[in-house]
């Protein structure tokens, strides 16, 4: 559903569009647990490739907007420490230093240390 | 550091590769050293358009079977332009476009950190305009080029299905990617060099009208160069204005 149809729809529609959603997605799940269904192969290759790959451009376009400047401002510097970027960002330390940890878990950034400083910087796949 | 420009749109066959030869050739004729970049893997133009058969392809760099100087060619000479001006190009042959197709994410990611690394050595080696020819669309390599842009110029055409997917680029690319952006709108059926008008809230750099002595120009010679008061010519010249103008301000 295009962002201009929603537009126009009121709270009940959406909540009843959502909800519509939802019921779908409820009896797929039944159906797969009754009938045991398991990932076939082909998807689940996809998917540890997607794990296990560096981070890719729609990947960027599709993080939160905080999580998104900081990985733009760790691409164009490199290599960074939390400091660094939040000179750029104008964001605290700390609050920088949350978001490129929450990018470490996500398996898009790497940390290491380098004398006493922390640095990340974006997972490469070579 | 230098500037880089990304020419895009939506759709193809806007006269992505026209205006970007000519605003590549003008400002490097003014004297400026400029790298033009062709970012289109699955399309490429720029190799047939100058008759270019370079040893090393732009998709040699992005496999790591080469250095990113290692592709260009230098124009200058035969264009006899003032300052550098160099081509990389990609690789035309339908096997390395097909190879392309099969690519997956990771070699796009590796693809993105490559082009990063490709644009601090071109301006190390004293270009001072990097500008990259992309493709049409939502690609992954259109947007890697959208991505690595500090200016993005999008090439509309003057009708619904343009400005509706251009609007969707607009919201779901460049604003998240927060691209400084102007639109170029070409084919158009008025000339506008100097009303200050705005689409989709976007300004419009100028309308350059349908020419079809363009169209049928083997551009191996571009058009501003050649003919510095055709009506094109001064429509380019209008942009690379605007890129002067985001350089020095930069």
């Amino acid at each position: 559903m295009r962002n201009d149809q929603i537009e126009a729809m009121s709270e009940k529609q959406i909540l009843q569009e959502i909800l519509e959603v939802l019921v779908c997605i409820d009896k797929k799940i039944d159906y797969m647990v009754s009938k045991n269904t398991t990932i076939p192969e082909t998807r689940r290759m996809y998917r540890n490739e997607m794990l296990s790959s560096g981070l890719d451009v729609m990947t960027l376009l599709s993080l939160p907007e905080h999580l998104r400047t900081t990985v733009k401002v760790l691409f164009e510097k490199g290599s960074a420490t939390a400091e660094d970027i939040s000179k750029i960002t104008r964001k605290e330390r700390a609050v920088e230093s949350g978001y490129l940890n929450q990018l470490v878990r996500m398996g898009y950034v790497n940390k290491y240390r380098r004398g006493r400083k922390v640095y990340f910087s974006i997972t490469d796949d070579k | 550091m230098g500037v880089t420009v990304a020419v895009h749109s939506s759709k193809g066959g806007t006269g992505k590769t026209c205006i970007a030869t000519n605003i590549a050739a003008l400002l490097s004729y003014k004297g400026y050293n400029v790298c033009l970049l062709d970012m289109d893997l699955k399309g490429p133009s720029l190799s047939a358009l100058f008759n270019l058969y370079p040893k090393r392809w732009f998709n040699d760099y992005l496999d790591d079977k080469c250095d990113i100087e290692n592709i260009f060619i230098d124009l200058s000479p035969q264009l006899k332009t003032k300052g550098r001006f160099i081509i990389g190009s990609s690789n035309p042959d339908i096997v390395a476009v097909r190879k392309i197709f099969d690519v997956n994410r990771n070699w796009q990611a590796k693809a993105l950190k490559l082009l990063l690394d490709a644009k601090k050595s071109i301006f190390m080696n004293g270009t001072d305009i990097l500008i990259l020819d992309t493709g049409a669309g939502i690609e992954f390599e259109s947007v890697n080029a959208i991505a690595v842009a500090d200016l993005v110029l999008s090439v509309i055409i003057p009708n619904k299905i343009s400005y509706f997917s251009t609007e969707q680029i607009v919201k779901g690319v460049y604003m998240m990617l927060e691209k400084k952006c102007y639109l170029i709108e070409n084919m158009s059926s008025v000339y506008n060099l100097s009303e200050n008008k705005e689409i989709l809230g976007i300004p419009v750099i100028v309308s350059i009208p349908c020419i079809c002595d363009i169209l049928s120009n083997d551009c191996t010679n571009p058009v501003s160069l050649t003919n510095p008061n055709h009506i094109f010519t001064q429509s380019i010249k209008k942009i690379c204005s605007t890129i002067e103008e985001y350089m020095y301000d930069k």
